[in-house]
């Protein structure tokens, strides 16, 4: 077989200008990242989902890792607090959000979607917070999580605090973010006992595409509640027709026919 | 040219009859099948979680058909002699090595196309409306596949084993998306132990930074960066790694005795 024949200093000099040119390659594009946000606060990871979050990293795909963790935390949510594991063995993060405060469990039913009004408040569900915060570790940029968790804590689990330290922890990581401090008012006026602010903020953030659905469908019992009956059939017709979560579809449709729509 | 032109054409074809679409069709019933799934996990965010799942699995499935078509081709070739039918002819060393690459690459793009349209088609199907930051992310995706690709086989010609190619790409692999943490630990600590440091600089100079090329973990950027993807400096960036890895692998098969 006929060989090209190549020395061994003709290949030494070939590998050390490929070297090179990789150095020179290297230094170029580490001066041309500045579209890249930049995480402000630096990943965090508690030990318990650190070597799966570690691998999606490592193959680049860091979104899909806080697509997860969405789908967990919608899990949890979903289900029975008591049957999740990992629950009684939660991380740190647990007393982040909870605070210094500590709380007994409130030990209400869960959503109930024929009298919704008799809802709010229902279950516990410690890990909702540190599960989103482990989110917005994982992609900073990702509100959805933070913002649904925010709204369920405030309003439906009774626990405007831990909603307010969690909007700050976005916040931190995200400042530009123009919800979470609309959200943050929100939590405010519900706090304040008045529920026309609430309203009044409620109405600019179901604007939002990305708006949570359970906040459309907070937004509408409100409105039930205050006699306000067109914009509450308004509010639950767009549940009906355009959210993608099943079971507040099945809410919106139950509450129209209440309505008499 | 020609020959290399040829080559490619020729891997191209070989690697249509063999199990690569199989590998597609089968990419395309687990889309379906996960955004069925997806869409009952996911509620609000369906779309967002089946784009990401889509073009994650569109790069794996581009990088596992590109390492492993680079680490095997040329040592199956070389094992079974074949390579003897081409070398016997007026056909450098180096045109077949690049014809092989280029061959491989044309299918392990033209089977990340075909997987990408049917992501797209189902996206649409899930009332996605369709963004031009889909393009960016899938070239971007393809960039990352090429210059790995070519990493894979030098390092296939330079252990002469497919298993530790296959190893040691996945480790540069994951390597390339921690370069910028790298970079940021080297500047925060280069100072105080510069021993320590030096052999993670010297990494962080040779691997490529394929974080570089990941639009896929970014598509949320707000309207105004999103524009700045810098294309130019991708395909500048991507054009000499595999250039870089090509000659040393073309270096190092003229050196090989069959």
């Amino acid at each position: 077989m006929r060989r090209e024949a190549l020395s061994f200093p003709a290949l030494a000099a070939v590998a050390a200008l490929g070297l090179a040119c990789c150095v020179l390659l290297n230094a170029g594009v580490a001066r041309r990242q500045s579209w890249v946000r930049e995480d402000r606060v630096g990943i965090q990871l508690p030990e318990s989902g650190a070597l799966e979050s570690a691998f999606l990293f490592g193959m680049g795909m860091r979104r899909l890792a806080a697509d997860l963790g969405l789908i967990r935390l919608l899990l949890y949510y979903g289900g029975s607090e008591d049957e999740f594991p990992g629950a009684e063995a939660a991380d740190g993060r647990r007393e982040a959000v909870e605070g210094h405060e500590g709380h007994e469990g409130h030990g209400h039913a869960a959503f109930d979607s024929d009298h919704p009004e008799r809802s709010f408040g229902g279950g516990r569900y410690p890990l909702l917070g540190p599960m989103s915060m482990r989110i917005l570790d994982l992609d900073p940029s990702y509100s959805y999580p933070a913002l649904f968790t925010a709204g369920a804590l405030a309003f439906n689990l009774n626990e405007p605090q831990k909603a307010q330290w969690l909007l700050e922890y976005a916040l931190k990581r995200d400042p530009g973010n123009r919800q979470y401090h609309e959200y943050l008012a929100a939590v405010g006026a519900h706090r304040k006992g008045t529920p026309k602010g609430v309203i009044e903020i409620l109405e600019r953030l179901v604007l939002d595409p990305e708006c949570p659905t359970m906040m459309k469908n907070l937004l509408g019992f409100l409105y039930f509640k205050n006699g306000q009956r067109e914009k509450a059939i308004a509010i639950y017709r767009e549940i009906a027709r355009d959210s993608r979560d099943q079971g507040y579809r099945g809410i919106a449709e139950r509450m129209l026919r209440r309505l008499g729509a | 040219m020609r020959a290399v032109l040829l080559l490619a054409l020729n891997s191209w074809v070989e690697n249509l009859r063999n199990r690569f679409f199989g590998l597609v069709l089968a990419f395309a019933g687990t889309v379906l099948y996960l955004s069925m799934l997806l869409g009952l996990l996911a509620s609000d965010q369906e779309v967002r979680v089946l784009l990401d799942f889509g073009l994650g699995f569109i790069e794996l499935m581009g990088l596992v058909g590109a390492v492993y078509g680079a680490s095997t081709v040329v040592l199956r070739e070389m094992e079974s002699k074949t390579v003897y039918m081409i070398l016997t002819r007026p056909v450098e060393r180096s045109s077949y090595l690049l014809g092989r690459y280029l061959g491989l690459m044309l299918s392990v793009g033209g089977a990340m196309l075909i997987m990408a349209g049917a992501h797209v088609f189902m996206l649409v199907l899930k009332g996605w409306a369709f963004r031009p930051d889909y393009c960016w992310a899938f070239l971007g995706a393809f960039l990352k596949v090429l210059v790995t690709g070519s990493l894979a086989l030098f390092l296939a010609l330079s252990t002469t084993s497919a298993l530790s190619a296959l190893s040691i790409t996945m480790i540069i692999w994951s390597l390339g998306h921690f370069l910028p943490e790298i970079r940021l630990m080297v500047r925060r600590f280069g100072s105080d132990s510069t021993l320590l440091m030096a052999p993670l600089q010297a990494v962080s100079w040779v691997i490529p930074d394929l974080q570089l090329f990941n639009l896929r973990d970014r598509l949320d950027l707000p309207a105004g960066l999103a524009q700045c993807v810098p294309v130019g400096s991708w395909l500048v960036y991507a054009a000499g790694y595999c250039c870089v890895w090509l000659v040393l692998s073309s270096a190092l098969f003229k050196r090989k005795e069959f």
